[in-house]
């Protein structure tokens, strides 16, 4: 049975983001059975949610001012135990997308807030916060491989390959996906990256975005499947970045993983992978 | 910037043998000292600089710089700053592929149709700094 | 002979300010591309000389040849300095001191027949002294007397031999080595003698990391009874 939540949205009505936090709010419930937690009528009787807040609780703010964040911390007996938690403004920015300006969402801002929905019942627990930049934090541990005078970095853990010098780096149900050391020594500087579209399904081995240097124009094939939740307009506006650091600040698209099992048979982790690039090492041509 | 009252503005490049963009920055260089501003500008060999030759340094240091670098690893602009010479201007000629896209600019030993272009355009903007420099004025 | 052919460092300086150094810079290229293809690593020295450590750890480990475009010597400098010792060092201005003088144009666009025959003629030169430091010269230089290396990029060297781990070991180039080692005012009991000897050793002759230790003892001791032979 899937798991049911409490849902504490803010209560904004002036803003835009408002009504599309409430929006999620109802979402999440509809799709959870979970159970809606006004908070002006929890603000003034708390008892009358004491049976819905023995669920895990999901608060979802609008804006930065957070007022259910809050609320929820100055409860009595030292606040609730939040378990996942929403920005809409924040979420909405790292899709890349505006919350618009009028009160009533549109088709398009509803399907938006749908996805977002989708991604806080599927997101991991409070600590791996969607959009979490520690959940992709730094690898462990580099191996390398030296030809003529071209180091290649290959990270041991935590990245899955396939054989177009693409990775992926799981966190949860989430995958970040860029090109590797290799390639990106390969193509040279580059000079150009498209991104994909938000909210577009990506099968396993689709172009998930391209990189153009002046030596050549390569798809990204994406290692996995699931669908863009974020991208990265750093890498749009300056390529070298992927040059310079081509597994952590170098990411191009954030996916939601539709079969990660299924896709993991046809991948290679790091020491494979490592084998592989000593072996195209041999014919490398700058 | 300080104008000119030294001598000549120095354009430095970094000539990197192993890419296109080294090819490129030598050749605007040369566009610039030898066709645009003949008079006013000369260039430097990086080399030598970084030697620590006496008259590299105190030219780096006492006439304004623009260096012309290849690629984001700035290696003139850096060895220019770590001989304490005047970067009036720093110029990278990745950055000009930025509003190219599919250009073909060549290879790291001749430059193609896209490449002369480029290094033309690089060599423009770079000559009228140079003409900022010495107190004229920009066409 | 090694199935791989054997690669070899080449670094140009690229000189700004002289139409040599451009002449140095298209010969490497030449080299590079058309007449050693697979066998050439060309060092980026701006990059170099910036510390990249990719292309300053080839250079310690490989092979190297500078060209330089004048008797300054920035390469060949630079090489020696950060990486060690060269193979071979080459001076544009050398090589074409009988050749038909060159046009002056330093850019691409106004090189002349005249400069292209130079970048050739450098370009050979530069080829030649890649085979030698390859081991797969086969011009009718003599190799020099007393000359035994077993190391392909040391034909014509005087060798000498050491013991390492029980076995006997010819390393290309000993003598000189130690001869130049005890100009620099080395002692074989100083601290730093044993890496000094062995990064120099290592240009000629491939040392596993598992041996080191064992090679840098016997270069020592063998560098010991140098220095007492030539009291």
């Amino acid at each position: 049975m899937a798991e049911r939540f409490a849902v504490l949205p803010c209560n904004g009505l002036d803003k835009a983001v408002g009504p599309l936090a409430r929006e999620i709010a109802l979402m999440v419930v509809e799709a959870c059975r979970g159970e809606l937690i006004c908070p002006v009528l929890y603000n003034n009787i708390p008892a009358l949610y004491a049976k819905a807040l023995k669920l895990p609780l999901i608060v979802i703010d609008g804006c930065g001012t957070r007022c259910a964040s809050k609320l929820a911390a100055e409860s009595a007996g030292g606040g609730l135990k939040v378990t996942r938690k929403l920005q809409a403004t924040d979420a909405f920015k790292e899709m890349g997308e505006s919350p618009g300006e009028g009160l009533t969402p549109d088709p398009e801002r509803l399907a938006l807030c749908r996805l977002l929905a989708e991604r806080l019942l599927s997101a991991p627990d409070e600590g791996t916060a969607l959009g979490s930049e520690a959940a992709f934090a730094e690898p462990v541990e580099y191996a390398t491989v030296t030809h003529d005078k071209f180091i290649f970095r290959i990270p041991r853990q935590a990245y899955l390959f396939n054989e177009n010098h693409c990775w992926a780096r799981l966190a949860g149900n989430r995958a970040r996906v860029g090109i590797s050391d290799y390639m990106q020594q390969e193509l040279g500087d580059l000079t150009f990256c498209e991104l994909p579209e938000v909210g577009v399904e990506i099968g396993q081995f689709d172009a998930v975005g391209s990189v153009e240097s002046v030596k050549a124009v390569s798809d990204i094939i994406s290692p996995v499947s699931g669908r863009v939740v974020a991208v990265n307009p750093a890498v749009a506006e300056t390529p070298e970045i992927i040059n310079e650091d081509p597994y952590v600040r170098g990411w191009v698209a954030e996916l939601e993983l539709r079969d990660l099992e299924g896709d993991r048979a046809l991948l290679l982790d790091g020491e494979a992978y490592l084998a592989l690039v000593r072996q195209k090492a041999a014919d490398y041509r700058p | 910037m300080a104008e000119s009252a030294n001598g000549n503005v120095l354009v430095i490049p970094c000539s990197g043998i192993g890419k296109v963009h080294g090819l490129m920055a030598r050749e605007a260089t040369y566009r610039v000292v030898d066709d645009l501003e003949p008079e006013a500008s000369d260039t430097l060999c990086l080399a030598l600089l970084v030697k620590g030759d006496e008259e590299a340094v105190k030219a780096v240091r006492t006439r304004p710089c623009i260096t012309i670098d290849g690629c984001p690893k700035l290696c003139s602009y850096k060895n220019v700053q770590l001989a304490g010479g005047t970067i009036a201007e720093s110029v990278r000629v990745v950055d000009a592929f930025k509003g190219r896209k599919g250009a073909q600019p060549g290879t790291a030993t001749e430059l193609a149709g896209d490449g002369w272009t480029i290094t033309d355009e690089i060599a423009q903007q770079i000559a009228a700094r140079v003409r900022e420099l010495c107190g004229g004025k920009e066409r | 002979m090694a199935e791989e052919p054997i690669k070899v460092g080449i670094i140009s300086c690229a000189g700004e300010e002289i139409p040599e150094g451009t002449i140095s810079r298209l010969a490497v290229r030449r080299v590079l591309e058309h007449l050693r293809p697979g066998q050439t690593v060309s060092i980026c020295l701006p990059l170099f000389l910036a510390g990249n450590e990719g292309e300053r750890e080839f250079a310690r480990n490989f092979s190297t040849i500078t060209i330089d475009g004048c008797d300054k010597r920035c390469a060949q400098w630079g090489t020696e300095k950060y990486s060690g010792p060269v193979n071979a060092a080459f001076v544009v201005t050398e090589i074409l001191k009988d050749a038909p003088p060159l046009s002056g144009a330093r850019s691409g666009r106004n090189l002349t027949e005249a400069d292209l025959a130079a970048v050739d003629l450098v370009a050979a030169q530069l080829a030649e002294a890649l085979d030698q430091a390859a081991g797969t010269y086969t011009g009718s230089q003599p190799a020099a007397a007393g000359a035994s290396s077993v190391c392909g990029c040391a034909v014509g060297l005087p060798s000498g031999a050491i013991q390492v781990n029980g076995k006997t070991v010819e390393i290309a180039g000993l003598p000189l080595i130690f001869q130049q080692c005890q100009e620099d005012g080395l002692a074989a009991d100083s601290p730093d003698t044993p890496a000094r000897l062995l990064a120099v050793v290592r240009v000629y002759h491939a040392v596993d990391d598992s041996e080191e230790q064992a090679y840098a003892a016997a270069l020592v001791e063998a560098y010991r009874t140098s220095l007492a032979s030539d009291r």
